[in-house]
């Protein structure tokens, strides 16, 4: 496939994600972790069909990490916030521990089994402890937003769990500036005091874009020009970014924050930025996909193994810290831990930069256990994470997975539940009177306005 | 091209700018500085966000001095360009050249669908006047100067029938006007009035003028270089035939674009970027002219559906960030030292062109018994030359290679200084007829502010 094409299919794939964000087709159908075009991307890779090979990917790297960071960009943005409501700091904190914790636990065992059982060199080992703490350590957002749209959940647990997964996007990225600080490539600049300097850069330049970029856009009302601002920063960031070496999605992430925190019109900057999300999700996805190489089955199925049993082991500890945060009369189960198991973009994302950035086998490693941690938290994660919040009787027990039949009208209650819902997860108002072209009956459902009859 | 200017800006958001600025051109001096072999892809992100950003910015603060966003846009790539500061290398301009590409079609796609029959209609008779007689005075004019100027320049050796060879193909280059800086300033400054819809019918009528023309004089002129060569006009036949395959992709393309917009009409962004890039590295490939092509589109929409101002909107919306980095990276290849060898007969040349176009315009108008308006500013939107110019500056130079690089930095340094000067003369000619804000008040169709929809 030709770079063209390939630079084609991916802007139709950004058209698709941008479609689906749009409408409110989301809630209807994907998965949450986004694994179906990961699968995609495996399919149509150099392992199966082929039609994307390694050569045509060759000379897209660059670009594969300039979509991560605009990606890493919009997740800055948000960071710290449900919706347009900041998550407090108890919750952050414990938020960003958790996550270390589940890190720790899975880089502890991936690198002993290392050592024990391969040949890698200790700047590899090094590479898989680090990348397997970075992919292992979140809970994704994407997960508790999807069951909360799709099963109308509503409540402290929600709430705790929502904020909690947000709180924890933080770590695999400043991972990535970690790393890059720590094992600086050999084209890349030597700056004086390694790694704090390396840090120390990073977060400069995404300081000082972000807040240029906050100062601008407070300052500007037109439409155009605040995509031309948002784009032109974003874009200098990653390149001056990746010029000198350092981490461009952690740039672009701190860059984010930071803008957000600045800017006055704050819930703008976020809502244009939103809106790029899953448009170069869907891309990053496809591409993660074409990249993951199956590994040879051993030693890579024990320490996947071990990582995953880390992971599990470590979530169901986080559980148990959950659940000491609830108020005594909320109902929780001992396996609540294993509700906090999706993971997703986020950390396949992190597993595609260390590919692209320390080509060779740990990397492989790291994004085949990043795409294994998605497809473990597909099938655990969300099923327990659902029945948690059943059983803590914040999801309806009248609550299905949506059925092709089209769902009946909703009753007052109904509509007055959704309504603070969205205004729980979004922060807007809602209205729940009927439209003009509806009636409410009797039973408090809507039915269509008779016609008025024509003078 | 920018949205028209909100509110007047407080000096405290312009010292934000300039500061803003400031830090741009600082990161990107230190970063070029202390890294000087960046990576290819890497120097080309480098390269696109600091045009976007420094364009938007410099072409901001230049709305305090009166002058056109176009202008700042330029000012900010000749800074940052190889000339002056060299933050943006050589390389990179010639890896953004999609931008180019995309940005054309843009162009192209807005100017068609800026054209309505109706329009075209009513101001029928100005434009035939002025079509005839800008292509034919200002051809003859400067051609003829371009002549009388040849022993001046490194042109001298040529023998006479070369020489009047090299006059036409002067004359031809400079009948060409720029589209993207028309329709630039009117994205600016959202003017209406008859001198605009002069402007926008007579530049995109005169686009297609230039193309036939320049058709039409490389088989005319050949013989006059090489006297073994016989007149031949195949290359006529090779024309109709793009011209007709040119024509019918873009009523289909203007078909596609009508179904699009009536039945999803989301993401018109990424569809206008998709369809911007795709189908013009199609159309280079089968060699279809892509601007017509597009201006087709553009047309089809405008005049046989509902669409149109739905589309023009659109590509407003993207070209105001496509349109920022065609103009910086115009200004960022602009050579300081090519206009400094051949400033003087430079200078000339366009003072030439611009006495023969203005005096075309006044004939014309007289003939066509023109409103008042575009009897005395109906010559500012004719000056500005830009990427079509530049277009048949290397079609030329690929048929008569004999010309040398004497012609090529001769004919560049001209349109460089008429895309500095030509886009100010413009704006100058639209805020004295009064035109300039009208169609932002009035909330016409084809120049209304568009406001925020799910389109990003």
């Amino acid at each position: 496939m030709s770079p063209f094409v390939l630079l084609t299919a991916l802007l139709a794939l950004a058209f698709i994600g941008s479609m689906l964000v749009s409408g409110h087709s989301i809630r209807g159908f994907g998965l949450p972790s986004g694994s179906e075009f990961l699968v995609l991307g495996v399919l149509v890779g150099p392992r199966f069909l082929g039609v994307v090979t390694r050569e045509s990917l060759e000379g897209f790297e660059a670009l594969t990490l300039a979509a991560l960071a605009w990606l890493t960009f919009a997740f800055g943005s948000d960071y710290g916030y449900v919706g347009r409501k900041r998550v407090s700091l108890d919750r952050m904190l414990t938020g960003l521990g958790l996550s270390a914790l589940t890190g720790l636990c899975t880089a502890g065992p991936a690198v002993v089994l290392a050592f024990a059982l391969t040949d890698l060199a200790a700047r590899d080992v090094l590479v898989l402890g680090l990348g397997v703490a970075a992919v292992s350590a979140e809970t994704t957002r994407h997960a508790m937003r999807w069951v909360a749209q799709r099963y109308s959940a509503d409540g402290p647990l929600t709430k705790l769990l929502a904020d909690l997964s947000e709180a924890d996007d933080a770590l695999p990225i400043l991972m990535l500036a970690v790393v890059a600080a720590i094992l600086p490539q050999e084209a890349a600049l030597a700056l004086p005091g390694l790694p704090w300097s390396g840090l120390a850069a990073t977060v400069g330049i995404g300081g000082a874009l972000g807040a240029t970029c906050a100062a601008l856009f407070d300052i500007e009302p037109r439409y155009s020009q605040r995509w031309g601002i948002l784009l032109g920063t974003g874009l200098l960031c990653i390149g001056v970014s990746l010029r000198l070496g350092l981490s461009a999605p952690s740039a672009t992430f701190i860059m984010g924050i930071v803008a957000t925190a600045l800017a006055k019109e704050r819930g703008a900057l976020q809502s244009l930025l939103g809106s790029t999300e899953r448009a170069s999700m869907l891309p990053a996805l496809v591409l993660a996909g074409v990249h993951i190489v199956i590994p040879p089955l051993m030693p890579f199925a024990l320490i996947a193994v071990s990582v995953l049993g880390a992971r599990v082991l470590a979530k169901l500890l986080s559980g148990r810290v959950v659940s000491g945060m609830l108020e005594p009369k909320t109902r929780r189960s001992p396996s609540l831990g294993l509700g906090l198991l999706p993971a997703g973009v986020l950390s396949i994302v992190v597993g595609l930069a260390f590919v692209i950035r320390f080509p060779g086998q740990a990397s492989e490693w790291i994004l085949a256990l990043a795409a294994l941690n998605a497809l473990a938290g597909e099938l655990l994660g969300t099923v327990f994470l659902r029945r948690e919040l059943r059983a803590a009787g914040e999801i309806s027990p009248l609550s299905v997975a949506p059925s092709s039949r089209p769902p009946p009208r909703p009753t007052a209650e109904e509509e007055r539940a959704a309504a603070r819902l969205i205004r729980t997860t979004t922060g807007r108002s809602v209205s729940t009177r009927p439209p003009p072209s509806l009636i409410r009956t009797t039973t408090g459902r809507l039915r269509p306005a008779p016609a008025k009859r024509k003078p | 091209m920018s949205e028209a200017s909100a509110a007047p800006k407080s000096a405290t958001a312009r010292a934000v700018q300039a500061a803003a600025l400031i830090v741009v051109f600082a990161v990107v001096f230190i970063a070029s500085r202390l890294v000087h072999q960046a990576a290819s892809v890497v120097g080309t992100i480098v390269g696109l966000g600091f045009l976007l950003l420094a364009g938007t910015l410099t072409s901001e603060l230049m709305e305090v001095f009166g002058l056109p966003h176009l202008s700042g846009y330029l000012l900010a790539g000749l800074i940052a360009g190889p000339s002056v500061l060299g933050l943006i290398d050589a390389g990179t301009l010639t890896r953004l050249a999609p931008v180019n590409a995309l940005a054309l079609s843009l162009i192209a796609l807005a100017g068609g669908a800026e054209l309505e029959i109706g329009m075209l209609k009513a101001s029928a008779k100005s434009i035939a006047w002025a079509t005839l007689l800008q292509h034919t005075i200002v051809l003859v004019i400067t051609a003829v100067v371009f002549a009388a100027l040849v022993p001046f320049t490194a042109l001298s050796t040529l023998g006479t029938g070369a020489i009047v060879g090299a006059a036409l193909l002067w004359g031809l280059i400079s009948v060409t006007r720029s589209p993207a800086a028309l329709l630039g300033i009117i994205a600016q400054v959202r003017p209406a009035g008859p001198l605009t819809t002069f402007s926008i019918a007579f530049v995109m009528l005169s686009n297609l003028v230039c193309v036939l023309l320049t058709a039409l004089m490389i088989p005319l002129v050949r013989p006059l270089f090489d006297s073994g060569e016989a007149l031949s006009f195949s290359d006529l036949t090779q024309l109709g035939y793009d011209m007709v395959g040119s024509v019918s992709v873009g009523v289909c393309v203007g078909l596609a674009l009508i179904v699009y917009l009536r039945l999803i009409g989301k993401n018109r962004l990424l569809m206008l970027l998709g369809l911007g890039v795709g189908l013009s590295e199609l159309l280079r490939y089968i060699r279809f002219d892509a601007l017509l092509a597009f201006l087709v589109a553009g047309f089809f929409v405008r005049n046989f559906s509902q669409q149109g101002p739905r589309l023009l909107e659109a590509v407003q919306r993207t070209g105001a960030l496509v349109f920022v980095v065609f103009f910086a990276l115009a200004g960022a290849k602009v050579d300081l030292s090519l206009l400094r060898s051949v400033g003087l007969v430079a200078l000339a040349l366009c003072l030439v062109r611009f006495l023969a176009t203005y005096g075309a315009a006044r004939l014309s108008s007289r003939a066509a018994h023109d409103r008042p308006v575009i009897h005395a500013w109906g010559w500012s939107p004719l000056v500005s030359q830009a990427g079509l110019s530049l277009g048949i500056i290397v079609v030329v130079m690929r048929a008569f290679p004999g010309l040398g690089a004497e012609f090529t930095t001769l004919s560049i340094a001209c349109v460089t200084i008429n895309e500095i000067v030509g886009p100010i003369l413009f704006k100058l000619g639209l805020d004295r007829a009064g035109e300039s804000g009208k169609a932002a008040e009035e909330g016409s169709g084809a120049t209304s502010t568009p406001t925020p929809t799910s389109d990003a």
